[in-house]
């Protein structure tokens, strides 16, 4: 595929995902506000309990960055391995040469946007009201980085998904699983890599170099920044690869031994 | 309305549906709404121990007048009884002696087992633990699950006829007297459709009233013993199957395929000299095809086809004359603009 | 043979009983997910600062003077009250709107019993049943951190969870059924899935109360949500048991409440599913 057609069809597939997105409005304002609801549950309790309330919320809060939009992906794919498969639409994008790679495509610019961006913001706002300090304490120091973190996010999104999707066409597991596994993906992320017995171990964590950078944005980062950004080209490259490969394989296998109900 | 008393007094009635009017409100984006009559003033009855078909094109309120003989829908106006107990007002009563079967494709939990499914449904019924398993298995076996093995798995991974099968168990759980079935051979397989019909004749035999929908005409036919035909919610016809093909003539479909210069001369004639109910033509070429149900002697009719081709320029190259099925009967009452 | 109360609760209760065998993992992720949210909120302000300074504060924003066992205890039996509201909330909701909308399963309803009947089992048997189990795990954590002391704090607090999760399964209902009869909605579980975190969120969970913004709480005490906050914080902080029959009493009120809310909106939900709404 040259360079043009395969602008053409990446065009072609963020056309898609915003008229999916533009038919599911409500999903995205109610999941927006689910997300910023749950992290409130968590988030205030935790900086409002650190000694230090400010400093907990730098190092805490953007490491969603990363784990919102890992989280995603992997509930993206689930989605079109599970429920679209009710209602046969995951055959309808199948018959048209898409597979879950395509599909997480598709939708990866709103998501990412509405579920990650627009949380994360709310959230900051929203803990601003219970710490009580202006929102200018709560924005990231270096914006430049804040936004690498952001684009870096999109690899981080595609290849969760495909890790998932791999697991629900290769295996029986349910649905539920989604939510287990994406509990590992704090580690790194929510839970700073600080834990681990070498920081740098955290980013086998697709999910963590975004997480990092959003906090070097506030000064708050355990990787050291020159660390990240030398890593930040090959490994965004290295996600995207696996995650088509394994996109790839998943549809070779559904098209040999089909593709499971699951609840 | 004397007629109608006279009628319930005379027969043993199981169900009895009396100039019943329903409409449904669809709401049409924020503001517009659409009124849309599903039954307007029908009135038909079913004796007790029969298999009575209710037919009708699509939208035509079949299913309208199953729910609300089942107790699921109320209507606006109009009487209703199941076994003399009126739906509206003696509705916990009518639902002890019906059994229904709606959509063969859902109506079940997905993740329960088709025993299982049949086993709620009985305790929602109000039957004992006890009791509902039995009759659980008892159903199973009876519709052929139980043998296929079927009956412990999810619902969820059922075929459409395995479903349909679930489907008429649930509706015979409680031994009910009245069994109402809307179109409970829908998209089976040939076996699947035969195990439903050869059912539902040895219930009725057993003493049991079964109202059936459906629109496969041969298989009405098969199992019947009375139709009544729907159309855009009013009764067109009621009757026996035989009946309803008398009513549309002795039992002749006729069809004369003719050429010439004449042959509309031809079809005029043949319209004003034979009580004609319904006549088609369809141009093959040269020729025409014309098929017509008559009320006439198959002899009047041969007589008069072979006066016309004398006296007119028109050659005859086909003539049939053959009793029409009640495929052809229904597609004539309704095309004809019955119930309009 | 007919339906009665009865029939209708132990059809309910066998339906349920199958569900939990079936759904094993989804009430696992019940368990183990709470846990690790209130395990987070003791233990990541942890990474950043001593375990003596997260407990002062932590004794500062909650008020008193606590030890590191009894913030544990106190953050795990807040797990519960949120695997309790999920799993309520969310179950009971979406459940009469998929039986009602998407599976037909509510014909078998229709044509047993009256929706008011069935709305009112579910939302004593469903919520009884989850609530009891989506906090079951506590039997086994409770004691691991406190001997037989957390044996004793599981009891005393059970019966508050009883009686709670029947009052948020009526209040469950009394939401569900309009949205699951008076108007269509495309995507329902929106409104279930915002419902829960907007419930907890209000309620502050594992900070007071009068630290969350006035929107959130006002969310929030229209649900038994607050008093079961405060039941657990009376019983694992502050040890004060003589709170707990004012607080249940309150609980009852309001269940009374939900109750005939849920019994008059589903006569008319009766009338509109026989009506062909």
């Amino acid at each position: 595929m040259g360079l043009t057609e395969g602008l053409r069809r990446f065009t072609h597939l963020l056309y898609i995902g915003t008229n999916l997105a533009r038919m599911h409005v409500s999903s995205y304002v109610a999941s927006t506000i689910n997300t910023v609801l749950w992290f409130s549950i968590v988030f205030v309790p935790t900086t409002l309990f650190s000694p230090n309330p400010l400093k907990a919320l730098h190092v805490f809060l953007p490491g969603t960055i990363g784990f919102t939009a890992a989280a995603t992906g992997m509930w993206v794919a689930t989605e079109f391995l599970r429920w679209y498969v009710h209602e046969g639409l995951t055959d309808m994008f199948r018959e048209c040469g898409l597979n879950v790679f395509h599909y997480l495509v598709c939708g990866f610019h709103i998501d990412l946007i509405t579920l990650t961006l627009v949380s994360y913001l709310a959230v900051t706002s929203l803990a601003t009201t219970y710490l009580g300090v202006p929102i200018t304490h709560v924005l990231p120091t270096n914006p430049l980085l804040f936004a690498l973190a952001f684009i870096l996010a999109v690899p981080a999104y595609l290849l969760c998904g495909a890790l998932i999707a791999y697991l629900y066409t290769v295996t029986p597991v349910g649905g539920a699983w989604t939510n287990l596994i994406q509990m590992v993906l704090i580690v790194g992320t929510i839970v700073p890599p600080k834990v681990l017995p070498n920081p740098e171990l955290a980013l086998i964590n697709p999910a963590v170099l975004a997480s990092e950078l959003a906090r070097a944005s506030y000064g708050a980062n355990f990787i050291p920044v020159n660390t990240l950004l030398v890593l930040a080209t090959p490994l965004a490259l290295t996600y995207l690869a696996l995650a088509y490969i394994i996109s790839k394989y998943c549809d070779k296998y559904i098209a040999k031994y089909g593709i499971r109900f699951r609840r | 309305m004397r007629y109608q008393v006279a009628v319930v007094l005379v027969m043993d009635l199981s169900i009895e549906v009396v100039d019943v009017w329903k409409k449904y409100v669809v709401r049409e984006g924020l503001r517009r709404r659409r009124v849309v009559e599903a039954l307007r003033g029908i009135t038909f009855f079913v004796r007790r121990g029969t298999i009575h078909a209710l037919l009708g094109p699509n939208g035509a309120g079949k299913t309208t007048t199953v729910k609300i003989l089942a107790t699921l829908l109320l209507p606006d106006s109009g009487t209703v009884r199941v076994l003399g107990r009126d739906v509206v007002k003696e509705a916990s009563e009518v639902r002890k002696y019906i059994g229904l079967v709606l959509d063969v494709s859902k109506g079940f939990y997905m993740s329960l087992s088709g025993y299982e499914n049949l086993v709620f449904y009985g305790l929602l019924r109000g039957m004992s633990f006890s009791d509902a398993r039995r009759r659980a298995r008892e159903v199973l076996e009876l519709v052929g699950l139980e043998g296929m093995g079927a009956s412990g798995r999810p619902y969820y991974s059922y075929s459409l006829g395995m479903r349909a099968r679930l489907a008429i168990a649930k509706a015979l759980l409680t031994n009910p007297e009245v069994l109402l079935l809307d179109e409970p051979t829908l998209g089976l397989d040939v076996e699947s459709a035969r195990m439903v019909r050869d059912l539902m004749t040895r219930l009725a035999r057993e003493g049991r009233t079964i109202l059936v929908t459906g629109h496969n005409m041969y298989e009405i036919e098969q199992i019947a013993n009375y139709v009544t035909i729907i159309n855009k919610g009013k009764v067109v016809v009621s009757g026996s199957p035989d009946e309803l093909k008398e009513r549309l003539g002795l039992l002749h479909k006729v069809s004369i395929k003719v050429s010439g210069s004449e042959v509309s001369r031809f079809v005029s004639e043949l319209r004003s000299n034979l009580p004609i109910e319904g006549l088609t033509t369809n141009y093959l070429g040269s020729a025409v095809l014309v098929t017509t149900y008559v009320r006439s002697r198959r002899e009047d009719i041969a007589r008069l086809v072979f006066k016309l081709s004398k006296a007119l320029d028109v050659k005859v190259l086909d003539f049939s004359i053959v009793e029409p099925s009640l495929e052809d009967a229904y597609l004539a009452v309704v095309r004809g603009g019955g119930g309009g | 043979m007919g339906s009665s109360l009865k029939s209708v609760v132990l059809a309910i209760a066998y339906r349920e009983f199958i569900f939990f065998k079936r759904f094993f993992s989804e009430y696992f992720l019940l368990w183990v997910i709470p846990l690790i949210f209130s395990l987070g909120i003791v233990f990541l302000p942890t990474t950043i600062a001593s375990r003596a300074a997260v407990l002062r504060r932590f004794s500062t924003v909650v008020g008193g003077s606590f030890s590191f066992t009894e913030l544990l205890t106190y953050a795990l039996c807040m797990s519960a009250i949120m695997s309790l509201v999920i799993a309520i909330v969310s179950d009971v909701f979406q459940t009469l709107h998929q039986e009602y909308r998407v599976l037909g399963a509510m014909v078998m309803v229709l044509e047993s019993t009256s929706v008011t009947t069935y709305a009112l089992a579910t939302a004593f048997v469903r919520s009884l049943i989850m609530g009891v189990l989506s906090t079951l795990y506590l039997v086994a954590v409770l004691p691991l951190i406190n001997g037989i002391n957390g044996l004793i704090t599981y009891a005393t607090l059970l019966p508050p969870i009883i009686i709670s999760s029947i009052a948020l399964g009526l209040y469950s209902v009394a939401i569900a059924i309009p949205l699951t009869f008076y108007v269509r909605l495309d995507r329902p579980w929106t409104v279930a899935n915002t419902l829960a975190p907007a419930l907890l969120a209000g309620a502050g969970l594992y900070i007071p109360i009068k630290l969350v913004p006035i929107v959130l709480r006002a969310i929030a005490y229209t649900a038994p949500v607050p008093q079961l906050c405060t039941t657990v914080r009376v019983v694992t902080l502050l040890n004060e048991p003589t709170q707990l029959p004012w607080l249940m009493a309150l609980v009852v009120a309001l269940a009374t409440i939900y109750s005939l809310v849920t019994t008059y909106l589903g006569r008319f939900s009766d009338s509109i599913a026989r009506r062909g709404g």
